[in-house]
């Protein structure tokens, strides 16, 4: 029984390229009012399981739901659910920043002042009005999540949304994606930012080979995975690793302290890359 | 299918246009092309069509029973004209006075059987010559003439050396002779000649009476002007429907512009019918434009809306089947490029060959003829055929064009 809180549910995904399973029998919920972080290395599964989630490609095998309707059998249902940022941008170049969001406004009858506020949303009020074939990549990426604002989708999908931004417009961003979330509406995001995942996600799936691997919350994770280690560098130069979990190490980490023989001591912090690798045995892209 | 998508759309196809000014500045030089072209008629002549010259490409030479006659005709036809010569049973009866069909750029010399005179065979030879080019059939009508006397006079000298008389001297070979009119001239006088010497015996019938008729084939020789007219209102249309929104489409999915709008509300059909209204629609007004320039009155012919419906439904299939196939803009354009080529190829090679029903089979076979028809206002039966068989390839070429959107065409 679906929990009536779920708004995407993936349950035995499987997509297949020829001989070679893309996704394999993935499994995943996710919740209104959650902002969620798919990892993975290059072709772990992350964009096809987007492009299930947009129309894009048909599974395999399993069920994909979205607000309660089948994605292959109510796709018509399911289009005016959520809104798509690509990885890459897709705009009539030739046109200016607000052309392009009225022709979309247009399409999903959404009102003018909706395009005005969505560009206020990503700050492009003042770029609003030069063809986006000047815009930088940045100011491009951003112009992708006003026009999938544009008509409020109660689910959002996005690819890599903070790519080739600067630090205020990662902040733009993130602030945007959480008052979404706060608003009850759900977020998908595929990255390789770290500090972003921990930043914003509520929760994080881990995916390689097409298999689900982690999924937890960043905290969990970070709870689960940060090593109780201390790295410490004696007064003449000599280099120790003390393993909390220890009793004799902590033992003996308290004894230099108190002989004052420490010269610098550093805990050791959660270390997603290290993780990351713990867990998929595979480098991170 | 709902307007308020349709509309937008349509809006922004047309702002696409009007910021990439290549496709409008390309319809402005087929305008004054075709400006150029009324002002500078190169006939000056209103009553007159101005033709091409040497336009009669094929003739085709007409009987009703076959006979010994024809047996020599099929037999002495010059290798250098065997390409051009047809010879021809008439399939079913046609009255004296009936015509005969023509295509345009084709002669005939038509031998009707008429009742026997005095018991002699007598026989009405149509000369038929397209409008205004008369001196086209010269070649075709000095081959027939004098394969016809030396055919007669051999059959008429047996005649008269089997009657005991010395044929050689009574009736000498005739002179080598390339003057057409001495040919026919040559042929009555053998006759004549012949008809003496024989008088009151039965072998007198061995040359028939050849009664001469010319007549000209309305609309059957090319006018160059309405050629060239016809040609830019044909291709106004291929490139609106077959090079323009292929081209544009695949670059809107190479960008991926086309799933950003079939990821909104618009569905596929949707479109696909913005794209099936707005390109036809450009074609068509470009295409009335210059028929318009060419000739006002040819905007009042009904046909020519007929036609102009038909081929752009059938040139937009076609664009859209390639814009289908093609993954990128520049496959597009080569395949454009590529599809109208082959066209050309294959129907050069038929008109060559005289292979007549494969070119049935394109669109750009029938396309010329009814254009060039109604421009000219030279409308026959056979251009109603035309247009019926352009009709169900232009909708054979939409309907594989929308299968192929809803599979695979904006992916």
């Amino acid at each position: 029984m679906t929990s009536p809180n779920v708004m995407i549910r993936l349950c035995g995904l499987v997509v297949q390229y020829g001989a070679f399973r893309a996704v394999d029998e993935l499994d995943l919920e996710l919740n209104r009012g959650e902002l969620f972080g798919l990892l993975g290395p290059n072709g772990a599964g992350k964009s096809t399981t987007v492009r299930v989630l947009i129309g894009q490609r048909r599974a395999d095998g399993g069920e994909v739901t979205v607000g309660g309707f089948d994605v292959a059998r109510q796709w018509h249902r399911v289009k005016p659910l959520f809104g798509y940022v690509p990885d890459r941008d897709n705009h009539f170049d030739e046109f200016t920043g607000r052309r392009n969001l009225q022709i979309f406004a247009d399409l999903y009858a959404a009102p003018r002042a909706r395009i005005d506020h969505c560009l206020k949303l990503v700050e492009l009020q003042e770029a609003a009005d030069l063809p986006v074939k000047g815009y930088s990549l940045g100011m491009k990426k951003k112009l992708l999540l006003a026009r999938a604002l544009l008509h409020d989708p109660p689910v959002m999908y996005l690819d890599e949304p903070t790519a080739n931004l600067d630090a205020h417009s990662c902040a733009i961003v993130h602030r945007i994606l959480r008052e979404r979330v706060k608003a009850g509406h759900t977020v998908l995001l595929t990255t390789h930012n770290m500090n972003e995942v921990e930043a914003i996600c509520d929760r994080v799936g881990i995916l390689s080979r097409g298999k689900l691997i982690a999924l937890d919350s960043p905290l969990a994770l970070r709870q689960r995975h940060t090593e109780r280690k201390v790295d410490v560098m004696l007064s003449d130069g000599e280099r120790l690793v003390f393993d909390l979990d220890r009793d004799e190490e902590r033992v003996r980490l308290a004894e230099l302290t108190r002989a004052g023989k420490l010269g610098s001591v550093h805990t050791r912090e959660f270390d997603f890359h290290s993780t990351f690798l713990k867990l998929t045995g595979t480098e991170f892209d | 299918m709902r307007w308020r998508i349709l509309k937008t759309l349509l809006h922004k196809e047309a702002l696409r246009h009007a910021t990439n000014r290549g496709g409008l500045a390309l319809a402005g030089l087929l305008v004054t092309a075709s400006l150029l072209l009324a002002a500078l008629n190169p006939a000056a002549e209103k009553d007159k069509p101005a033709t091409l010259v040497g336009g009669i490409h094929h003739c085709i030479i007409w009987y009703e029973d076959d006979s010994d006659w024809l047996q020599h005709l099929r037999a002495n036809v010059p290798a250098g004209l065997r390409a051009n010569i047809f010879i021809q049973q008439l399939s079913q009866p046609v009255g004296l006075d009936k015509h005969i069909h023509y295509k345009t750029g084709t002669g005939g010399i038509e031998i009707r059987s008429m009742p026997a005179l005095d018991g002699t065979p007598q026989y009405r030879v149509y000369v038929r010559y397209p409008e205004g080019d008369r001196a086209g059939m010269a070649v075709y009508e000095n081959w027939f003439f004098k394969e016809t006397q030396h055919f007669f006079h051999a059959r008429a000298t047996d005649e008269l050396r089997a009657r005991g008389v010395d044929a050689e001297r009574v009736l000498p070979s005739p002179a080598v002779d390339d003057g057409l009119w001495d040919k026919r001239q040559a042929y009555q006088s053998l006759y004549d000649r012949y008809t003496t010497l024989t008088n009151g015996s039965p072998s007198r019938h061995a040359i028939p009476v050849l009664e001469m008729r010319e007549r000209a084939v309305v609309g059957g020789a090319l006018n160059l002007r309405a050629a060239i007219a016809t040609a830019l209102v044909l291709f106004s249309l291929c490139f609106t429907c077959v090079y323009l929104m292929p081209s544009l489409t695949c670059e809107e999915r190479e960008r991926g512009l086309l799933l950003a709008q079939a990821l909104s509300p618009a569905t596929a059909l949707e479109i696909l019918a913005a794209k099936f209204l707005f390109y036809p629609a450009f074609g068509i007004i470009l295409a009335t434009l210059l028929a318009g320039i060419h000739n006002p009155a040819v905007l009042g012919r009904p046909f020519f809306w007929m036609s102009l419906a038909t081929l752009s439904v059938g040139t937009l299939g076609i664009g859209m089947t390639i814009a289908c196939l093609a993954k990128t803009q520049r496959a597009a354009s080569l395949g454009a490029l590529c599809y109208m080529l082959a066209v050309a190829l294959v129907l050069i090679v038929c008109q060559q060959n005289n292979i007549t029903r494969l070119p049935s089979l394109a669109l750009e076979y029938h396309a010329p003829h009814i254009l060039h028809a109604t421009m000219t206002n030279q409308l026959q039966p056979d251009h109603w055929w035309n247009l019926l068989a352009s009709a169900l390839l232009a909708s054979g070429w939409a309907i594989v064009a929308v299968i192929l959107f809803r599979r695979r065409g904006w992916q």
